[in-house]
């Protein structure tokens, strides 16, 4: 009877503290490769992006132009990211009545990516939302991130 | 036999707490594991100081910030305000020629040896776009 009791516990303890280590040495590894730092930048400029193009009034700037205008818009802003980047960001436009109840209707869609590139599989996804009061409209934009 | 097995099993126990210390102590001392994060870390901050702390404007440069430094000649004066000692630092301003105060200001001068550390920031200020890159230098 000791001597089980004695086994087991030294095997649950022996155990326990195994896993522990193992599951700190895999939560440790991300953090100093340099795949990590290369994620987070990418999710960093991606929401840059988005919110300078927000800021400076880029995104409703583009409600009553053309489709051939934005997309092109688009794909020039696109050169502002690093030149080792690839981008293919996608604005939504849609028309709101807030109301009870509320609806959005989408308008159109407009697309562009940085040119030359091929897409990968590991790709960092971003998004911002805008509003413009005067016509009312409510845009999702959308930007997908990869290293060339 | 009741002690023979206890011993086997205490060493194997033992066994794998000493490989624990070991692998720990490999990660603390041989790998450089921490050290490029926080200088990585550091370049972020530094991003962080020279874009606007108001809220909804973490992307707009604090064009006030900007001149100051780039006013002031001595570059441990510039690294000290920054707090990146022990590293030299550049701040490059692209995909603009005009910025705070009508011109392109950059903060620091290039070093010929290959950074440690670069942060890249989409900014915005007085209707330009710009892409500001932090670097450091060991």
């Amino acid at each position: 009877m000791t001597r089980g009791f004695a086994l087991t516990l030294d095997a649950v303890m022996a155990t326990t503290v195994a896993v522990a280590i193992v599951i700190a040495i895999i939560n440790m590894l991300p953090l100093t490769s340099v795949n990590y730092f290369d994620k987070q930048q990418l999710a960093s400029i991606g929401n840059d992006f988005l919110a300078v193009m927000d800021l400076s009034g880029k995104f409703r700037s583009y409600i009553g132009q053309t489709s051939s205008q934005i997309n092109k818009s688009l794909g020039e802003e696109l050169q502002l990211l690093p030149k080792t980047y690839c981008g293919n960001v996608t604005v939504k436009i849609y028309t709101g009545n807030i109301g009870p109840p509320i609806t959005f209707t989408l308008g159109n869609t407009y697309n562009n990516f940085t040119s030359g590139c091929i897409r990968k599989q590991e790709i960092t996804k971003t998004k911002r939302i805008f509003v413009n009061f005067d016509p009312q409209r409510f845009g999702l934009a959308e930007l997908e991130l990869w290293l060339k | 036999m009741k002690g023979q097995l206890f011993s086997l099993d205490l060493f194997v126990a033992l066994s794998i707490f000493f490989a624990v210390i070991a692998i720990v102590a490999y990660f603390w001392l041989v790998m450089p594991s921490t050290r490029p994060f926080d200088i990585q870390e550091k370049a972020n901050i530094v991003a962080e100081f020279l874009t606007s702390t108001k809220l909804g404007d973490e992307n707009v440069l604090d064009c006030s910030k900007i001149t100051n430094l780039s006013l002031e000649s001595s570059p441990q004066i510039i690294k000290n305000r920054l707090n990146v000692n022990p590293y030299d630092i550049f701040v490059e301003f692209k995909n603009t020629t005009v910025m705070c105060n009508g011109k392109k200001t950059n903060i620091g001068s290039p070093i010929s040896s290959t950074s440690i550390a670069s942060v890249v920031k989409i900014v915005y200020v007085d209707g330009q776009r710009m892409q500001m890159i932090v670097r450091l230098y060991d």
